[in-house]
């Protein structure tokens, strides 16, 4: 691998090879335009490949996060809409096994103070068009007879389930190239710089590469980006875990099950192993540069998830990892062009791994018509300006 | 919410060879609380290992004298203070704070000042057509059926393997009544030369006993056959034949020489790997010896890791035997006791040098006898496209060879596309075949291709064991 100074240009370049990026480049390949990506390592090294699988059609809430949580988020579920039906025919979109498996999901409550903040949940989300629905103990436990003594109730989205991490980018990515996009990988980028043509000159470890426009699909690092353009885009990133046991019984039916109060997502996968997570904290190993699991995290997430489906107990815990979640203030994706940076898109959704194929679904669509099924308004990077003068 | 810590001055991890002779050595320096945590029912780790629950030795000759060399140390350790507990799984290390199962159920923290990575040698892995067929195992689980459990792995045994182990195994498995149709040796058969250097640089003890296992396998008739290598294993549900081959110096075969041994059982013993996950998890600086035993902790003279109070010994830390690995485990044993603060530095200093001496001409055999023995880079060539590599996730060569094909040469991102590497045995029984492979088609050494990362749990424990406990504040943990 000789280091050309010159990586070449394209018409955009899509900065980040996670789930974000490879959707980007996918739909804006697919619809003739002229792109590349370009990654720091490889594709899918971080987020995107190893997050726990959850699609999350229904909206993400704990009882500690903010009251008006939903309120902020409420733009968003319409999003959430297009993500579920999107899920729902992706592997015959990409021809490729994403590993998708839509049976369902299922949240559970332990106390009427939980239960209060389903109905809020579900409420929300069926005005938004995401059609879940309320379910007490008998029906809950007909849905979903795995569950242990102690949940009263929850709710249920016939549309919810969980799809492999580590197939779903790639797929993107292999559907990308058959429509011409081109991949840069091991190529950190260093800074970007206007030219005085109105495109970009993007610096990489390797070479400098040149584009007409450029789409910041970065996730956790989308700050870092723009910040090398002059905008303040404030996305925070955090470690978090996943663990994986040895194959047991199918028990789980395909379904995605969360605990709101307790902080669990759960799902059986094919092969019979039950995959534990829900945000628990990693941390970051500085000596080692990589996020690594924390025991507590690991005892307590196998705690709440043997209390709330018994046959996880009897299974063996086989190996866990740190991965990285992230979010915005308003806990809303960041979709579109920056009024200040003309030709400096931004494509990031918190819960990125649910909502990549169709952030980068609707940016394509708004790229390449200037409208897009879902209006981007409340997901304007330039929201962050007004906040910050 | 992981309960009390306890706190103990001294955790050894690993009641083998070297974490025994570690315990005895640091309690007669006066450490105050060392503690040995070990997988096993009873101490002894792979080589001293004890029978198993039922046996009574009534004869402790007829047990044999690695039975008795343990037996020693054994009766030492459970003399010295040292707080024992056995059926014990260390599941992770953060900082200082080791997990661990107990017999499975209970979920523990000890707070250490100072640790002993011991966890010793496993067989190495080594994926030829047929590997995975019943009837196949390894040298190592071989001599635990014969030797502990008094069970014969099968009626018509084939030996393939290399270097002095491989021919002592046979020995001691002929000598228990196993039918061995055939010892099959990779490397040529050693000049005098070679052996004049052995006899110079070896202790005589360990000559001594080569010399007797090849002995009794010419006694008995075993045809033992140099230069040889198992090419392929055949059978249907089982193993029922097995097609040897002579090979070059570098274990390439020599086409035309294949021929088939009918056989039921077949044994492999090519050799040992450091089992270093501890040492790799919580960050030692590791480098790679291809003659010791693959990735393991860079260590000072007194087996510091680069991780401050953490120290390595014995076979995990670079493949020496057991009495190597009993030598090695003093001086970490001496070493942590002084830095400690329970012996003095001049007196620390000296106890160390009296072993270290004899540390010295056993490295100098050590290297002698590898370099007899090294191991080929025919033995990675012998896979074809459809056999198994990875057996947790039943993934084949093929699958392997699609991925370093694109241009992939970290076997991280290999774990990552294919999941070879991912399952159960998190790596342990096809790391080293992912390894030579990246590093065949690469065209480069072993040494630069990249470890598997290690993480918690290394072993695979009960989820029960760990959800003991309501954690103190779930909900607050959980973040956006």
């Amino acid at each position: 691998m000789s280091a050309p100074t010159d990586l070449g240009r394209a018409d955009v370049a899509i900065i980040g090879g996670g789930l974000m990026g490879c959707a980007t480049a996918y739909y804006l390949a697919k619809g003739g335009v002229d792109v590349a990506l370009i990654d720091r390592t490889e594709i899918n090294r971080e987020a995107s490949g190893a997050n726990a699988g959850s699609l999350h059609l229904q909206v993400y809430i704990h009882p500690h996060f903010p009251d008006d949580w939903i309120d902020r988020i409420r733009p968003t579920i319409v999003l959430m809409r297009e993500a579920a039906k999107g899920w729902a025919t992706i592997e015959a979109e990409l021809d490729a096994d994403c590993g998708v498996r839509l049976g369902g999901g299922v949240w559970v409550a332990e106390s009427p103070e939980e239960m209060a903040l389903i109905e809020k949940k579900v409420a929300a989300e069926r005005a938004g068009g995401v059609m879940s629905e309320i379910v007490m103990s008998n029906e809950l436990r007909s849905i979903a007879p795995y569950l242990g003594e102690h949940v009263i109730g929850g709710s249920f989205f016939k549309g919810e389930g969980f799809a492999n991490p580590l197939l779903v980018a790639p797929a993107h990515a292999r559907a990308a190239k058959r429509y011409g996009a081109r991949f840069f990988t091991n190529a950190p980028v260093t800074g970007i710089t206007r030219e005085s043509s109105g495109g970009f000159s993007i610096s990489t470890g390797r070479a400098v590469f040149r584009a007409s426009r450029v789409v910041a699909a970065a996730g956790a690092w989308t700050a870092e980006l723009g910040r090398m353009v002059g905008l303040r885009l404030p996305v925070e990133g955090h470690a978090i875990q996943v663990q994986v046991t040895d194959g047991r019984p199918l028990v789980m039916l395909d379904h995605l099950l969360q605990h709101v109060g307790l902080g669990l997502t759960l799902k059986q996968s094919p092969n019979g192993t039950f995959i534990l997570g829900g945000g628990w904290p990693a941390y970051y190993d500085r000596q080692q540069q990589r996020n690594t699991p924390l025991q507590n995290s690991m005892m307590g997430n196998a705690w709440v998830a043997a209390r709330t489906v018994p046959a996880v107990g009897e299974a063996q815990l086989v190996r866990a990892w740190g991965g990285v979640g992230s979010g915005t203030p308003d806990g809303r994706p960041i979709l579109g062009e920056s009024s200040q940076v003309k030709g400096f898109y931004v494509c990031y959704a918190p819960l990125g791994f649910t909502m990549g194929p169709i952030c980068g679904r609707i940016l394509a669509e708004h790229f390449l018509t200037g409208e897009a099924t879902v209006p981007l308004a409340p997901f304007t990077p330039d929201r962050f300006l007004e906040q910050a003068s | 919410m992981t309960g009390s810590i306890e706190k103990k001055d001294l955790v050894i991890i690993g009641g083998g060879p070297a974490g025994m002779a570690a315990a005895v050595e640091a309690r007669r320096a006066g450490v105050e609380s060392v503690c040995i945590l070990d997988e096993g029912i009873s101490l002894g780790g792979q080589v001293y290992r004890r029978f198993g629950p039922g046996f009574t030795v009534s004869d402790q000759h007829a047990a044999g004298h690695e039975f008795r060399a343990g037996q020693t140390l054994i009766d030492e350790v459970m003399a010295s203070g040292a707080d024992i507990r056995t059926s014990t799984v260390v599941w992770g290390i953060w900082d200082k704070r080791i997990a661990f199962v107990r017999d499975d159920v209970s979920a523990s923290t000890i707070e250490a000042r100072a640790i002993i990575i011991a966890t010793g040698a496993r067989d190495r892995p080594v994926a030829i057509p047929g590997w995975t067929l019943p009837g196949v195992i390894t040298a190592g689980a071989a001599k635990t059926m014969v030797a502990i459990q008094r069970v014969l792995p099968g009626r018509r045994i084939l030996m393939a393997g290399s270097g002095p182990l491989a021919l002592a195994f046979s020995a001691q498995l002929q000598a228990l009544g196993a039918n061995i149709v055939e010892v099959a040796e990779a490397a040529p058969a050693p000049r005098s030369l070679s052996l004049a250097k052995l006899f110079m640089e070896g202790d005589l003890e360990t000559m001594i006993d080569a010399a007797r296992y090849r002995t009794k396998l010419m006694i008995s008739r075993v045809p033992l056959s140099y230069s040889t290598i198992i090419v392929r294993i055949e059978g249907g549900d089982e193993v029922q034949r097995a097609v040897l081959a002579r090979v070059d110096r570098d274990w390439r075969v020599v086409p035309g020489s294949e021929r088939t041994v009918e056989v039921d059982t077949v044994v492999l013993g090519y050799g040992l790997e450091s089992s270093s996950e501890l040492s790799r998890l919580i960050g030692c600086k590791l480098s790679y010896d291809r003659q010791r035993g693959g990735w393991i902790p860079e260590r000072d003279a007194e087996l510091r890791t680069s991780v401050p109070g953490v120290f390595a010994a014995g076979d995990g830390s670079g493949i020496g035997g057991a009495k190597h690995a009993e030598a090695e485990g003093r001086v970490a044993g001496i070493a942590a006791a002084g830095d400690l603060g329970a012996l003095g530095a001049g007196e620390a200093n000296s106890r160390i040098a009296v072993v270290h001496a004899r540390l010295m001409r056993m490295d100098r055999f050590l290297t002698t006898l590898n370099q007899l023995y090294l191991v080929g880079p025919g033995l990675f060539e012998l896979a074809t496209d459809e056999t198994v590599i990875c057996r947790c996730e039943e993934r084949t060569v093929a699958d392997l060879d699609a991925i370093i094909a694109d241009g992939v040469r970290d076997p991280n991102i290999v774990r990552a596309l294919s999941r070879i590497g991912m399952g159960r045995c998190q790596g342990r029984n096809c790391a080293s075949n992912v390894a030579a492979a990246i590093a065949r088609r690469a065209n480069c050494p072993p040494e630069l291709v990249a470890p598997l990362s290690v993480r918690p749990p290394i072993k695979p424990v009960p989820v029960a064991a760990l959800a003991e406990e309501r954690p103190q504040s779930a909900s607050e943990t959980v973040t956006s």
